[in-house]
């Protein structure tokens, strides 16, 4: 029977990946690798079995073969998951195995005419391309795609024997600091950019986090070249992606190399002077204005 | 013992245009370098202490930039075309490294532009794969590799051979100079023909316009006014 896999090693994007897989319209096999509650999340998600490795006693990328001959076996339509390190290596292991067109940041993903139709953003998400591949397709997901929902009942959960093959093993895990972990579990976060002007207004832009309850991220430069921030602070590309249910941003252009880090945000606010800057084609809602009176119009309004 | 650090074989995504007719389309054709390149070339001159540094580049014209950063000779691989999809890009890289003797890393950019291929040349080498990497060691059999974990790092063993894929933190501080890009020049360059024949690969059907909602633009000239009807619009959204 067709069937379709969700592969998920890391609980930002779970719901994503299991919402792609879902669409399809074929059963959802997911493959987890983590905590109890991260199986009993995806568990809830509608999907037909959970197939659940705990990562205290299996390193993830370990298993990347022993997945891929079960994938050689099983021949799902496609699998799919998120484009975090982990799941990369799992998802890299499959593809190869299996013989599969690769495609990534697909938004969707479906069986068609005896093939796999994807869908991807392309140019900056000014269009989106539709591809087709004859046979089985490894795919990872695009960053904001819509989450899968609860459901009334429960998937089964298998648990897994660990398995190690000795290539990689863990030395030690260092915490860099408190202030990224705080952005990682956020639900809100103001976010400002260059576009920001001055210290004066970074000062206000953590007046308003206090008194909404968000922490505060930053552009790159803002660390690197002002030095106005820790780089746990800085949320892009090279650095962390967030997903806060809220996104303030004031004075950030929109640079891919930033939207990537917050495109999974429920709802992206943009606070910019330049109406044409590329942040207002991602955002939910924006105000063309200067961000030094928009500030303190908006602390003035959330402390009533 | 060799390392081989990867350099300039993806395309930018940002030379991607959509065309009257709706196809895609590039205005750049070849590959450029990446933001992790820089990385790629110092953690593999990490590794090889001693040993030898080997850069591998799919692009053609000037192919000294990993020589210019430590690399002894550079290996460029001709005939691939610089759109390929990740697993024809992944397969050309592997058998190119494949073709050399004793190679016990390869470093590569975790590149957000084509983040697919590091961890698919390490399976199509059956090496082991570490992405997301910082900085990286050899050690007697094995690398000890720092890579970003959740929001710190985290030190893994590998053994060697082994594939690593590094994610730059910073841009370049220290380039190299014109001195040192000219000397760099004079170093061995060896072309060899690209294999990226025999994987399966997607067909493009053409493109669509994205079904988004447009955004709901405020007018900040009266911020109060402007800030009293987002705060709103966040409220009706259950987020405020």
């Amino acid at each position: 029977m067709e069937s379709i896999w969700a592969v998920v090693a890391e609980g930002m994007s779970a719901a994503a990946v299991v919402g792609v897989a879902q669409r399809s319209g074929l059963p959802v096999e997911a493959y987890v690798f983590g905590d109890s509650e991260l199986a009993n999340r995806v568990a809830s998600y509608g999907v037909s079995h959970v197939h659940w490795w705990s990562d205290e006693q299996t390193l993830p990328e370990t298993l990347a073969m022993s997945l891929a001959s079960r994938a050689k076996e099983d021949m799902p339509t496609a699998v799919v998951s998120s484009d975090q390190a982990t799941s990369r290596v799992l998802l890299g292991a499959i593809a190869v195995v299996v013989d599969a067109a690769v495609a990534h940041g697909i938004i969707s993903v479906a069986p068609s005419d005896g093939g796999v139709k994807v869908e991807r953003y392309v140019a900056d998400a000014e269009a989106v391309e539709v591809l087709c591949a004859p046979g089985p397709v490894v795919c990872t997901i695009a960053d904001g795609v819509a989450e899968a929902e609860p459901a009334a009942t429960p998937a089964p959960i298998e648990e897994m024997e660990p398995e190690q093959n000795g290539s990689i093993k863990v030395l030690s895990t260092n915490e860099e600091g408190e202030g990224a972990n705080g952005l990682q579990d956020a639900e809100r976060v103001v976010g400002v950019g260059l576009g920001v002007g001055s210290k004066e207004n970074v000062a206000l832009a953590q007046q308003l986090a206090d008194a909404i309850g968000a922490e505060v991220a930053c552009t790159l430069p803002l660390c690197d070249n002002y030095h106005w921030f820790e780089h746990n602070r800085v949320v892009g590309t090279s650095t962390q992606k967030i997903s806060p249910r809220l996104y303030l941003s004031f004075g950030s252009s929109g640079a891919p190399q930033h939207m990537t880090g917050v495109r999974a945000a429920k709802v992206i606010v943009a606070v910019n002077t330049d109406p044409e800057a590329p942040i207002f084609r991602e955002c939910t809602y924006g105000i063309v204005g200067d961000v030094s009176k928009v500030l303190p119009a908006f602390i003035q309004a959330v402390s009533k | 013992m060799t390392t081989i650090a990867v350099f300039k074989w993806a395309m930018d995504p940002h030379d991607e245009r959509v065309g009257v007719d709706g196809n895609v389309k590039w205005t750049a054709n070849k590959p450029v370098a990446g933001d992790d390149d820089h990385a790629v070339v110092k953690v593999a001159c990490d590794i090889a202490a001693d040993g030898e540094v080997v850069g591998l580049t799919m692009a053609g014209g000037d192919t000294a930039f990993a020589a210019a950063r430590g690399a002894k000779r550079t290996i460029a691989i001709e005939g691939v075309d610089p759109l390929a999809q990740p697993m024809e890009l992944a397969g050309a890289l592997a058998r190119a490294i494949e073709s050399q003797e004793g190679v016990d890393a390869v470093v590569i950019g975790d590149c957000a532009w084509q983040p697919m291929v590091p961890s698919l040349v390490a399976s199509m080498l059956g090496w082991p794969c570490v992405l997301a990497v910082d900085d990286a060691r050899k050690e007697v059999g094995s690398l000890v590799v720092t890579r970003r974990f959740a929001s710190g790092t985290q030190d893994v063993q590998v053994d060697c051979p082994a594939v690593v894929a590094v994610a730059a933190r910073r841009e370049e501080e220290n380039k190299p100079g014109m001195r040192a890009i000219l000397q760099a020049r004079k170093l061995p360059v060896e072309n060899v023909a690209g294999d990226a024949t025999g994987f399966k690969r997607f067909e493009s059907q053409g493109t669509h316009a994205p079904e988004t909602a447009p955004a709901r633009i405020f007018d900040g000239s009266d911020p109060e006014t402007a800030v009293a009807q987002l705060i709103s619009a966040l409220a009706a959204e259950g987020v405020m």
